[in-house]
C-alpha cells in the first residue's frame, strides 16, 4: 500500500479534492453540530453533489463530511447538553458539566484533540491493515458479540453518579424501551397496544434529544431565572497544556484501540463504541472518582472512540464490500455509481484509489483541529445569548433535527414525551445516561444473545465452551459489575 | 409531615409501570414457540429485573424521606404543553406557523417581553430555519395545507 | 430555483383546491416523492436519481422527502391518508406495497393505491459462500437431509425480502423442518456472518451476491439470469408456483381515488423518464434493472403479486 501512496497524493493534491476535503471537513462539523441532523442525515444531503464529480473527490467529500460530522457532534453535546449524533451522547456525560462550570473551551478543546487523534490512528490503522482486520472481524458471531455488549451495560454502574440503584433502574427502563416494536427473530409487534407506529420501535435520537435536552430546558425553566444569565460562557476552544496531559495518554491510547476494533464489527455502530470506551476508562483510569462531574478523561474516552469508528467502519466497507452502518452503506452505492464494484475484490482491483481514500482520510482528521476552531468560534456569539432566547432556540433546533431523523411526525411526540418523563425522573435525582446507555445496547443485547441461542439449540451453557473471547469479555463485565461492591465492603470493614 | 413527597410518587409509578407490563408479557397471546423463540423471552427477563429494581428503589425511598426543591410548576407547565403543541402541529400546520407561537411563548413565560427583540426572535428565527431548510438545502420541514412555500 | 419561484405566485392560494385541478395544468407545485425508508440508502439513491428526469418529464419540479420506520410502513400509512392529488407520490418496493400490510396491522392495504408505474424489478437469487462444497440444489439438499437442524440460513429480518426468498427455496423443496432461520439486523451484518461461515445460506438480488465470494444456487426468475447461465431456475428444481418468481420491484403509487387524467399523466411521464438517457445511464452505473409498466399493466402486476406473496407469507410462519 504505502508504495501506491504518491500516486494516492496526485489524485487528493489537486485544486477540486483540495477544495472538497475543506469544504466537506467544515460542513460535516457545522451539520454534525446542529442536533439531530447527524451524520446519516449530513451525508445523505451532500449525495447529490457527488453525482457530477468524478471517483476520488465523490468519495472523499463523503468521508469528509461524515468524519466532520461525527466530531462536530461533539460541539453541541458540550456546549448545550444536546448530543448532535447519538454517537455523541458519551460525550454530554463528562463535557456538560464542564461547560457549566465555566470550562467549555477546554472541554472542546480535550475534545478536538482526543476526535484528532481517533482518527489519525484510525486512518493509519486502515492503510497497513484493512485486510487482516477484516478477515479478523470474522471471528466475532453473535456469541462473542453478547460477551461485548455486556461489558458495554457495565459502565451503567459507572455512570450512575448520586445513586447506584436509580441508575440500574433507569438502565432497566432503557433496555425495555429498547425492546419495544417489531421483534428482531419472529417479526411480532411487542408492546405497542395497537399503535403501528410503535412496530419500529421508538426512535433512539428522539428519546436521547428528549431526556438530554428538552429535560435540561424544562429543569432550568423550573429554577428561579436570572435576569442576564446566559447558559454557559463559552469564548472558543482553548487546547489544554502538554503537561494536563500527563496520566491521560493510556485512557487514549485504549480508547482509540476501542474505537477502532469495534468499528470494524458490522452493526455495532459509534453509539456502543463510545459507552464501551466510556466504561473501560471509567474502571481503568486514574481519575475516574470524577467520571460525570466534568472529567477530562471521560471526554477523551468517549471522543477518541467515536472517531476512531470512523476509520475502522471502513474497514469491512471496503476490505469486504459489507457496509457496517448506514453512512458506510451509502458510499458503497457511491461507489457503484462511479462504476466501481464494491466487494472482496475492491481491493486489488482499484488500489490506488482505495490508498488515495486511506490517505486522505488521514488529510481529513488533520484538520478537525482548525475547522474545530473556526466553527466554534463563529457559534461562540450564539451562546452570549440570554438563557431564554437559548433554551426557546433549543427546542426549536431539537425538533428540527429530530424530524430529519426520519421524516416521521410520532418521533415528535416520542421527543415531547421522553422530555418531560425525563425531567420528572431527573427531579428525583434519576441519572439519564444509563437510560440512552441500555437503549443503545439493548437491541444488540437481544439480538445476539437469541442469535447465540438459536444456534447452540438453547443451551447458554455452550456460550462458554468454545468461545474463548466471549469467556474473556464476560469476565472483564463480571469484574466490573462486582467493582462497586467490593468497594462498598471495604468500607465497611473500616467503619 | 406528609407520607406522600414527589419522589416517593414517582418511585411508585416506575414499580407501578413495570409491573403492568409484566403482566401483560404472561397476559397476551404470543406465539410460544419456546426459550429463545418466544418475543416475550428477553423483554420478561428485562421486565423482571426492572420490577426488582424498582421495587428496591421505593423502598430506599420510604426508609429515607428527601425532599424536592419547589420547582416554579405554571412555567414548566406553559412550556411543556406548548412545546407538546407544537410537536403536535408541527407535521399538520406545518413549521413556520407552529414554531412562531411556541417561540413567543417560551420567551414570553421565560420573561422576555420586550416587543421587538421578542418579535423578531420568534418570527426571525424559525423563517431563518424554513428559508435555509426548504428553500436552499431542498431538505424540507413539514409546510402548511395553506402554501407550499412555509 | 428560479422555476420554483415562477410556480409559487399562482399556487399561493390555490393549492388546497388541487383536486379539482385540470390535468392539463399538472403539476402547478412541485410534485413530492416520498422514500419510505431513510435517506442514503439503496431505495433512497435511485428515487433521488430518478426525480430530476421525472421532473423534466413532467415540465415542473420534483423533490424527494425521506419518512423512514416500521420498515416502510409508516410512509405508506401516512401517504394512503393524504388527499389524492397526485403531487404527493411513494416509491413503494414490493414489502412496501405487498408483503408489510398483510403481516402487520397497518392502516393500509391492496386498495389504497392507485399504481402510477414500475420503475425497478430484479430476480432474487439463493447463495451459498463458495468455500463449502455445496455446489448446486442437488448437494444442498443431500446435505440438509443428512443432517437436519445443523445447516442454517439468514434473512436481513423477519418479512423481508431475504426471508421470503430463503422460504420459498427450502419451502419449495420441503426441506423447511430440516433447516434453521437466523435472522439478522440488516443484510451487511448478515452477509458477514456469511462469510465467516455461521450462516449457509442467503438470498438477495444478483448485485448483492457479487459482492463477496458467494456461489448461485437458484434464481427466482421465469428465465435464467444472463450472467449465470448455468444457475437453474427455482421451476428447474421443482420450486412450484406462486413460490417460483419473486422479484424486488418498487414503483411509484399515488393514494387511491387521484383522478384518472393526473395518473394518466404521471404514468406517461414516468415512462419518458424511465427511458431517457440519463437515467437509463443511471442505471447502469449503479446495476439496476429497469422495468417499466404503465398504471394499467402495473396495476395487474401489483395485485398479482399481492396474491401470489401471501402464499409465501404462509410459508413463513408471519
Amino acid at each position: 500500500m504505502i508504495d501506491l501512496l504518491p500516486q494516492a497524493a496526485a489524485l487528493i493534491f489537486t485544486v477540486e479534492g483540495i477544495a472538497v476535503l475543506v469544504l466537506g471537513t467544515m460542513l460535516g462539523v457545522v451539520l454534525g453540530a446542529l442536533p439531530g441532523i447527524g451524520s446519516t442525515v449530513a451525508v445523505a444531503m451532500i449525495l447529490p453533489f457527488t453525482l457530477t464529480m468524478s471517483q476520488a473527490p465523490a468519495i472523499l467529500l463523503l468521508l469528509a463530511v461524515y468524519a466532520g460530522s461525527v466530531y462536530g457532534g461533539s460541539i453541541s453535546a458540550i456546549l448545550i447538553n444536546t448530543p448532535g449524533t447519538p454517537q455523541s451522547a458519551a460525550t454530554c456525560l463528562d463535557g456538560y458539566p464542564m461547560a457549566q462550570r465555566g470550562e467549555a473551551g477546554l472541554a472542546l478543546g480535550w475534545s478536538t484533540i482526543a476526535s484528532t487523534v481517533g482518527g489519525l490512528v484510525s486512518a493509519v490503522v486502515l492503510l497497513f491493515a484493512a485486510p487482516q482486520l477484516a478477515a479478523l472481524a470474522l471471528n466475532f458471531g453473535p456469541i462473542e458479540t453478547f460477551a461485548l455488549i455486556l461489558l458495554g451495560l457495565t459502565c451503567i454502574v459507572s455512570v450512575s453518579e448520586g445513586s447506584l440503584l436509580k441508575g440500574l433502574v433507569a438502565g432497566s427502563i432503557g433496555l425495555f424501551l429498547g425492546c419495544v416494536g417489531g421483534d428482531p427473530i419472529t417479526g411480532e409487534a411487542r408492546f405497542t397496544f395497537g399503535h403501528f407506529q410503535l412496530i419500529s420501535g421508538f426512535n433512539l435520537l428522539a428519546v436521547v434529544i428528549g431526556v438530554f435536552a428538552l429535560s435540561e430546558v424544562l429543569i432550568r425553566a423550573a429554577a428561579k431565572l436570572e435576569q442576564d444569565q446566559t447558559l454557559v460562557t463559552f469564548k472558543g476552544i482553548v487546547l489544554p497544556p502538554l503537561s494536563a496531559w500527563r496520566g491521560r495518554w493510556k485512557v487514549l491510547a485504549k480508547s482509540v484501540a476501542i474505537g477502532n476494533g469495534i468499528g470494524i464489527l458490522p452493526g455495532t455502530g459509534a453509539a456502543t463504541a463510545a459507552f464501551i470506551s466510556y466504561a473501560e476508562a471509567a474502571r481503568s483510569s486514574p481519575n475516574r472518582a470524577n467520571f460525570g462531574r466534568g472529567e477530562p478523561d471521560g471526554l477523551i474516552a468517549s471522543e477518541s472512540a467515536n472517531n476512531a469508528v470512523t476509520g475502522g467502519a471502513l474497514v469491512p466497507t471496503l476490505a469486504l464490500g459489507i457496509p457496517g452502518d448506514a453512512i458506510t452503506a451509502v458510499m458503497l452505492a457511491t461507489l457503484t455509481l462511479h462504476g466501481v464494484t464494491p466487494g472482496i475484490r475492491l481491493m486489488t482491483d482499484n488500489p490506488v484509489l482505495i490508498a488515495a481514500i486511506f490517505s486522505g482520510f488521514f488529510v481529513i482528521n488533520l484538520m478537525l483541529l482548525p475547522v474545530g476552531i473556526i466553527v466554534s468560534k463563529a457559534a461562540a456569539p450564539l451562546l452570549r445569548l440570554r438563557e431564554g432566547y437559548m433554551l426557546a432556540m433549543i427546542v426549536l433546533l431539537c425538533s428540527v433535527g429530530v424530524y430529519f431523523v426520519r421524516g416521521n411526525p410520532f418521533d415528535l411526540m416520542v421527543m415531547g414525551g421522553a422530555g418531560i418523563a425525563g425531567f420528572l425522573l431527573r427531579r428525583q435525582g434519576m441519572p439519564m445516561a444509563p437510560l440512552v446507555i441500555g437503549m443503545v445496547l439493548g437491541p444488540t443485547l437481544e439480538i445476539s444473545l437469541r442469535q447465540g441461542l438459536i444456534i447452540t439449540d438453547g443451551s447458554f451453557a455452550a456460550f462458554f465452551t468454545g468461545h474463548p473471547l466471549a469467556v474473556v469479555l464476560v469476565a472483564l463485565a463480571a469484574g466490573m459489575l462486582s467493582l462497586p461492591l467490593i468497594k462498598l465492603l471495604r468500607d465497611r470493614g473500616k467503619a | 409531615m406528609h407520607a406522600l413527597s414527589e419522589r416517593r410518587i414517582t418511585s411508585l409509578v416506575l414499580l407501578l409501570i413495570a409491573v403492568v407490563l409484566l403482566y401483560n408479557t404472561y397476559g397476551q397471546q404470543y406465539a410460544d414457540l419456546g426459550g429463545a423463540f418466544s418475543p416475550m423471552f428477553f423483554p420478561r427477563i428485562i421486565l423482571w429485573l426492572w420490577v426488582v429494581l424498582a421495587a428496591l428503589d421505593l423502598a430506599s425511598e420510604l426508609i429515607t424521606r428527601k425532599e424536592t426543591d419547589r420547582p416554579q410548576i405554571l412555567r414548566v407547565a406553559i412550556i411543556a404543553l406548548g412545546t407538546l403543541v407544537f410537536l403536535w402541529s408541527m407535521t399538520r400546520l406545518g413549521f413556520f406557523l407552529s414554531a412562531v407561537p411556541m417561540t413567543a411563548l417560551i420567551l414570553i413565560t421565560l420573561n422576555i417581553r420586550k416587543p421587538l427583540p421578542l418579535l423578531a426572535v420568534s418570527v426571525g428565527v424559525p423563517m431563518a430555519l424554513v428559508a435555509l431548510f426548504n428553500h436552499v438545502l431542498a431538505l424540507p420541514l413539514p409546510t402548511s395545507p395553506f402554501t407550499w412555500w412555509f | 430555483m428560479k422555476k420554483t419561484l415562477k410556480l409559487a405566485a399562482g399556487t399561493i392560494l390555490g393549492s388546497t383546491l388541487a383536486v379539482a385541478a385540470q390535468a392539463q395544468d399538472f403539476p402547478e407545485r412541485p410534485v413530492n416523492l416520498v422514500v419510505p425508508f431513510n435517506a442514503g440508502g439503496g431505495t433512497d439513491l435511485l428515487v433521488r436519481g430518478f426525480a430530476p428526469h421525472l421532473a423534466e418529464a413532467l415540465g415542473g419540479d420534483v423533490f424527494v422527502s425521506n419518512m423512514a420506520g416500521g420498515s416502510g410502513t409508516v410512509a405508506a400509512a401516512a401517504l394512503a391518508g393524504q388527499k389524492p392529488t397526485g403531487y404527493q407520490l411513494g416509491y413503494w418496493s414490493v414489502t412496501v406495497g405487498t408483503i408489510q400490510p398483510q403481516i402487520k396491522d397497518v392502516p393500509y392495504g391492496i386498495d389504497s393505491w392507485a399504481p402510477i408505474c414500475s420503475v425497478a424489478a430484479s430476480p432474487t437469487v439463493l447463495f451459498t459462500n463458495a468455500s463449502n462444497d455445496l455446489t448446486d440444489v442437488d448437494a444442498m439438499k443431500a446435505a440438509i437431509e443428512a443432517a437436519p437442524g445443523t445447516y442454517l440460513f439468514g434473512s436481513s429480518g423477519p418479512g423481508a425480502m431475504t426471508h421470503l426468498t430463503t422460504v420459498a427455496a427450502f419451502e419449495g423443496l420441503g426441506l423447511m423442518d430440516k433447516i434453521k432461520h437466523l435472522p439478522f439486523q440488516g443484510s451487511g451484518p448478515a452477509l458477514q456472518a456469511m462469510a465467516a461461515g455461521t450462516i449457509q445460506f442467503f438470498g438477495d438480488t444478483e448485485i448483492l451476491m457479487q459482492r463477496g465470494d458467494f456461489r448461485p444456487l437458484i434464481a427466482f426468475s421465469d428465465t435464467r439470469l444472463e450472467n449465470f447461465p448455468d444457475v437453474p431456475t427455482a421451476t428447474e428444481v421443482g420450486i412450484a408456483a406462486p413460490l417460483n418468481e419473486l422479484y424486488l420491484w418498487g414503483g411509484l403509487f399515488a393514494p387511491a381515488g387521484t383522478p384518472p387524467e393526473i395518473v394518466a399523466k404521471l404514468s406517461e411521464a414516468c415512462g419518458t423518464a424511465v427511458n431517457s438517457e440519463g437515467f437509463q445511464q443511471f442505471a447502469a452505473d449503479t446495476q439496476t434493472t429497469i422495468n417499466y409498466r404503465d398504471a394499467e399493466a402495473f396495476n395487474t402486476f401489483f395485485r398479482a403479486q399481492y396474491e401470489a406473496n401471501a402464499a409465501i407469507i404462509e410459508a413463513a410462519g408471519l
